[in-house]
C-alpha cells in the first residue's frame, strides 16, 4: 500500500469544485454586469453620445463599447463579492441536489477539506478585488472623466473646483482650485489663522495662490488683516499629490498616489478618509477570503436535498449583510469613529474566526457522535 | 357543468402565493436599495452632522417609498409569473383545463389583480410617495442644522448652510476646540465669528436664525471697490454675543416644498390647472406609473404564455425588460402628452392604458391554451 499524503488538498474534489465555483462566479458576474450595463446605457444613452471632454473618443458603436468597458471596470468591484457568493451558493446547491456532496461525504473525506476550493477562490477573488479597487477603477474613473462621460472631479476636465473649505495644519483655507496646464492654482483665496484660543489672528485674501515646496506663493491683488498688505508668500505646505487630486474621491485615486497622500506627514485635509480608503483596498483580499469561506461553510453545513430554496437565499442574504457591514465599518473609519486598520480588518477577521470555530465545532460534534 | 371561474379555495391559495412572492420581492428590493442608500448617503449625513441612530432610522423609513415607483411593477410582475409558473410546472393548470376550466379564467384573475393594484397603488403614488420624499428631503436639511442648533458640531468638519459656514476646531491637549463661523453677506461684506461654543435658535424653513456665542469675537470686513482688498468695518470682543435674525440666505426648505415631485397628486393637479407645466409632467408620470403597475399582472400572464420551447428562458427577461423600458419611457411620454392640454393628456393616458390592458388580455387569452402543459415532464 502506498503511503500518500492523507489530506489531498489539491485532489479531485478541490479541482472539480474550484472549477464549479469559478465558472458560476463568472456566470453570475457576467449576468449582473450585463443588467447593470444595460440599465446604465439605457438611462444615459443621450449623454454618452453627446459627451465631450479633453480626450477625443470615436463616435458610434466604438464609443458605446468604450463606455461599456469603462463602466464595467467601474462597477466590477461592487458586483464581484456578491457574484462570488452567488457562484458558490449556486455550485453547492447543484452539488447537493445532484447527491454529489453525499457521495463525497461517504468517501470519508473530512468536511473541513471541502473548504479548500473556497480558500482558493477567496484568495483569487480577493486579489482581483484589490487590483480592481486600486488600479482598474481609478483608471476607469480617469478615462470617463477625460472623455466627458461622467464628472468625477475638475482634475479630469481641466475645470475649476467650486470653493472648498479646508483645514491645513491648523489654518482654515477657503479657495477654488483651477487645474491649469502648469498645475493646480488656488483662486479667490482666503486664509484664516488662529491664536491658541482659536480666535482669528490673521486673515489673508488673494486672487491666486501657487503651491510650491517653499509654501504658497500669492499673486494678483491681495490683502491682509490686521496688516494692510499681505506678503507674497505664506508658509503652508499643501501636499502636491492631494492638490493634484483635489475634488476627486479618495477611493478613485490610483494606488501609489493614494498611499502617498494617506501616509503624508501634513498638508492633507481630511486625511482619515484617505487612510480608510487605502486600508479598504488592502483588506479586500481578507474580505474576499472571508466571504468565500463563510459562504461555502454555511452551504456545506446547512444545505440539504430535502430543503427548498429558502436556505440558499438566507445564505445569500447573510453574504450581502456582510458586504453592507464592511461598507458601514469603512464609513466609521472615514469619520474616525474607528481606527483605519480596525475598520478595514475587523469584519474579515471576525468572519474568518467565526467560520473556523464553526468548522471546529462541527468536526468535534461529528467525532463525538462516531466515538 | 364545467366551472367558468377558478374554484374559490384554489383562487385563495393562488392569491396567497402571489402575495408571499410579492412581499419577498418587495423586501429584497427594499433591502438592496436601502442598504445601498445607507452606505452611500444617509450614514454620511448622520456621521457628518453627529446625528443619532433615531435620525438614521427615521430617514431610512422615509426612504422606503423611493424605490417602489420602479420596484413595485417589477415585483408584481415577478410575483404573478412565479406563482403561475410554479403551478403550471406542477401540472395544476392542465388539470384545471381538463376539468373544463377555460384558460381565460386566468386572464380574469390577472384583470382583477390589475384592479387591485390600481386600488393600492393610486393612493401610494398620489400621497405616500411625494409626502415621504418631501419629509425625507426636509429632514436631511434639518439634520444639517440640528448639529449647529444643539451646539454639537463635528470637530474638524465644515458645515455649510446657505451663506454661513460653521466649523469646530479639533480638540487640543484635552481642551475642546473653539467655534468658527463665516458669514458672507449678500452685499459682499464678510463677517468672521469665533468663540467657545455656539447655539442657534433656528426654525426649520426660516431664512434667518438667532445665534448665541460665548467668549465671542466678531469681525466684520467691508466690501472693496474692486479686487480682494477688505477693510475691517467693525470688531467686537464680548463674553456673550447674541445676534437676532442673522441672515442665512437659504430658502432650501421652501424650495423643497415648491418642488412638484414632493407635492401630492391633488396639489400638482391644481398647479397644472394653473399653468405649471412641470407639475403637469409630474402628474402625468404618476398617472402613467399607476397604469404601468396595472399592466404588470397581464405582462406576467403573457410571459407565461410565451414561456414555451425557445421562449422558456427569454420570456421572463423580456417581460422584465418591457416593464423597465416602459418605466424609463414614462417621463418623455408624459412630456409629449403635455402638449394636449390637461383634459386631452389625461384622456389620452387613460385611453392608452385601456387599449394596452385590452390588447394584453387578448394576447394572453390567445396564447395561454398552448402553454398550459408543464415545460418539464412531471415526475
Amino acid at each position: 500500500m502506498s503511503a500518500r499524503f492523507p489530506l489531498a488538498l489539491f485532489g479531485h474534489e478541490t479541482r472539480y469544485v474550484t472549477r464549479l465555483y469559478l465558472l458560476r462566479t463568472l456566470a453570475a458576474l457576467l449576468v449582473i454586469l450585463s443588467v447593470v450595463l444595460a440599465l446604465d446605457l439605457a438611462t444615459r444613452f443621450d449623454q454618452v453620445i453627446a459627451a465631450r471632454g479633453p480626450v477625443e473618443v470615436p463616435q458610434g458603436i466604438e464609443r458605446l463599447l468604450y463606455y461599456a468597458l469603462l463602466r464595467a471596470a467601474y462597477n466590477m468591484p461592487a458586483i464581484l463579492p456578491l457574484a462570488t457568493a452567488i457562484g458558490i451558493v449556486w455550485a453547492e446547491f447543484k452539488l447537493v441536489r445532484g447527491h454529489e456532496r453525499a457521495m463525497i461525504a461517504n468517501t470519508g473525506r473530512a468536511p473541513a477539506l471541502s473548504l479548500v476550493p473556497a480558500v482558493i477562490i477567496g484568495l483569487l477573488v480577493g486579489a482581483l478585488q484589490s487590483v480592481l479597487l486600486a488600479d482598474l477603477r481609478p483608471w476607469s474613473v480617469e478615462a470617463q472623466g477625460t472623455a466627458g462621460f461622467r464628472d468625477y472631479g475638475a482634475r479630469f476636465t481641466g475645470a475649476t473646483v467650486a470653493p472648498k473649505w479646508l483645514l491645513v495644519d491648523g489654518r482654515i483655507l477657503r479657495s477654488s482650485i483651477r487645474f491649469a496646464p502648469t498645475g493646480p492654482v488656488l483662486t479667490d483665496l482666503r486664509i484664516f489663522e488662529f491664536d491658541e484660543r482659536d480666535r482669528l489672528s490673521q486673515m489673508i485674501w488673494a486672487e491666486e495662490g501657487h503651491p510650491s515646496d517653499q509654501g504658497l506663493a500669492l499673486s494678483g491683488a491681495r490683502a491682509a488683516w490686521p496688516a494692510e498688505q499681505a506678503s507674497d508668500r505664506v508658509q503652508m505646505a499643501l501636499d502636491p499629490d492631494w492638490l493634484a487630486y483635489a475634488g476627486v474621491e479618495p477611493r478613485f485615486i490610483p494606488r501609489a498616489t493614494l498611499e502617498r497622500i494617506a501616509t503624508a506627514r501634513g498638508g492633507v485635509p481630511e486625511q482619515a478618509a484617505y487612510r480608510a480608503a487605502m486600508n479598504d483596498r488592502r483588506a479586500a483580499i481578507g474580505m474576499g477570503l472571508a466571504m468565500a469561506v463563510a459562504v461555502a461553510a454555511l452551504c456545506l453545513f446547512t444545505l440539504s436535498e430535502r430543503r427548498g430554496l429558502a436556505t440558499p437565499f438566507v445564505i445569500l442574504g447573510a453574504a450581502y449583510a456582510m458586504h453592507v457591514a464592511q461598507n458601514v465599518l469603512s464609513v466609521l473609519g472615514e469619520f474616525q469613529h474607528l481606527g483605519p486598520h480596525l475598520s478595514a480588518w475587523a469584519l474579515p477577521g471576525l468572519v474568518l474566526t467565526a467560520t473556523a470555530a464553526m468548522v471546529a465545532w462541527r468536526a468535534w460534534s461529528v467525532a463525538r457522535a462516531l466515538s | 357543468m364545467a366551472p367558468r371561474s377558478l374554484p374559490s379555495r384554489y383562487l385563495r391559495a393562488l392569491l396567497r402565493d402571489i402575495l408571499v412572492f410579492l412581499l419577498a420581492m418587495l423586501l429584497t428590493v427594499e433591502a438592496l436599495y436601502l442598504s445601498d442608500k445607507v452606505i452611500t448617503h444617509l450614514l454620511f449625513d448622520v456621521m457628518e452632522n453627529r446625528l443619532g441612530l433615531s435620525f438614521l432610522i427615521e430617514t431610512i423609513i422615509l426612504a422606503v417609498p423611493e424605490i417602489l415607483a420602479v420596484g413595485f411593477p417589477l415585483a408584481v410582475l415577478l410575483a404573478v409569473y412565479l406563482a403561475l409558473i410554479r403551478r403550471r410546472e406542477a401540472g395544476e393548470l392542465v388539470i384545471l383545463a381538463a376539468a373544463g376550466l377555460a384558460p381565460r379564467a386566468l386572464v380574469v384573475v390577472a384583470l382583477a389583480l390589475a384592479l387591485a393594484v390600481a386600488v393600492i397603488w393610486t393612493p401610494f403614488r398620489a400621497f405616500v410617495e411625494p409626502m415621504a420624499a418631501q419629509h425625507l428631503t426636509i429632514r436631511l436639511v434639518e439634520g444639517r442644522i440640528e448639529a449647529i442648533s444643539s451646539g454639537a458640531l463635528s470637530p474638524g468638519r465644515f458645515l455649510q448652510h446657505g451663506e454661513v459656514t460653521f466649523f469646530q476646531h479639533p480638540e487640543t491637549a484635552g481642551r475642546p476646540g473653539g467655534v468658527f463661523a463665516f458669514v458672507r453677506q449678500i452685499s459682499g461684506s464678510e463677517d468672521v465669528l469665533t468663540g467657545g461654543s455656539l447655539i442657534l435658535d433656528y426654525m426649520p424653513g426660516a431664512t434667518t436664525t438667532d445665534l448665541t456665542l460665548s467668549s465671542a469675537q466678531w469681525l466684520g470686513f467691508a466690501l472693496p471697490e474692486s479686487g480682494p482688498r477688505r477693510r475691517e468695518s467693525h470688531r467686537l470682543d464680548v463674553a456673550h454675543l447674541s445676534i437676532a435674525s442673522l441672515a442665512l440666505g437659504s430658502a432650501d426648505i421652501d424650495a423643497i416644498r415648491r418642488d412638484p415631485r414632493t407635492n401630492t397628486l391633488p396639489e400638482v393637479m391644481r398647479r397644472w390647472a394653473a399653468g405649471d407645466g412641470l407639475a403637469g409632467q409630474v402628474a402625468l408620470e404618476r398617472v402613467l406609473g399607476v397604469a404601468l403597475a396595472m399592466l404588470s399582472p397581464l405582462i406576467a400572464l403573457l410571459a407565461l404564455a410565451w414561456s414555451r420551447g425557445r421562449g422558456t428562458l427569454l420570456a421572463l427577461p423580456a417581460a422584465l425588460g418591457a416593464v423597465l423600458g416602459a418605466g424609463m419611457a414614462l417621463p418623455p411620454l408624459a412630456l409629449a402628452l403635455l402638449a394636449l392640454g390637461m383634459a386631452g393628456a389625461l384622456g389620452m393616458a387613460l385611453a392608452l392604458a385601456l387599449v394596452l390592458i385590452a390588447a394584453l388580455a387578448w394576447l394572453s387569452a390567445r396564447g395561454l391554451p398552448r402553454a398550459l402543459l408543464p415545460e418539464r415532464p412531471l415526475q
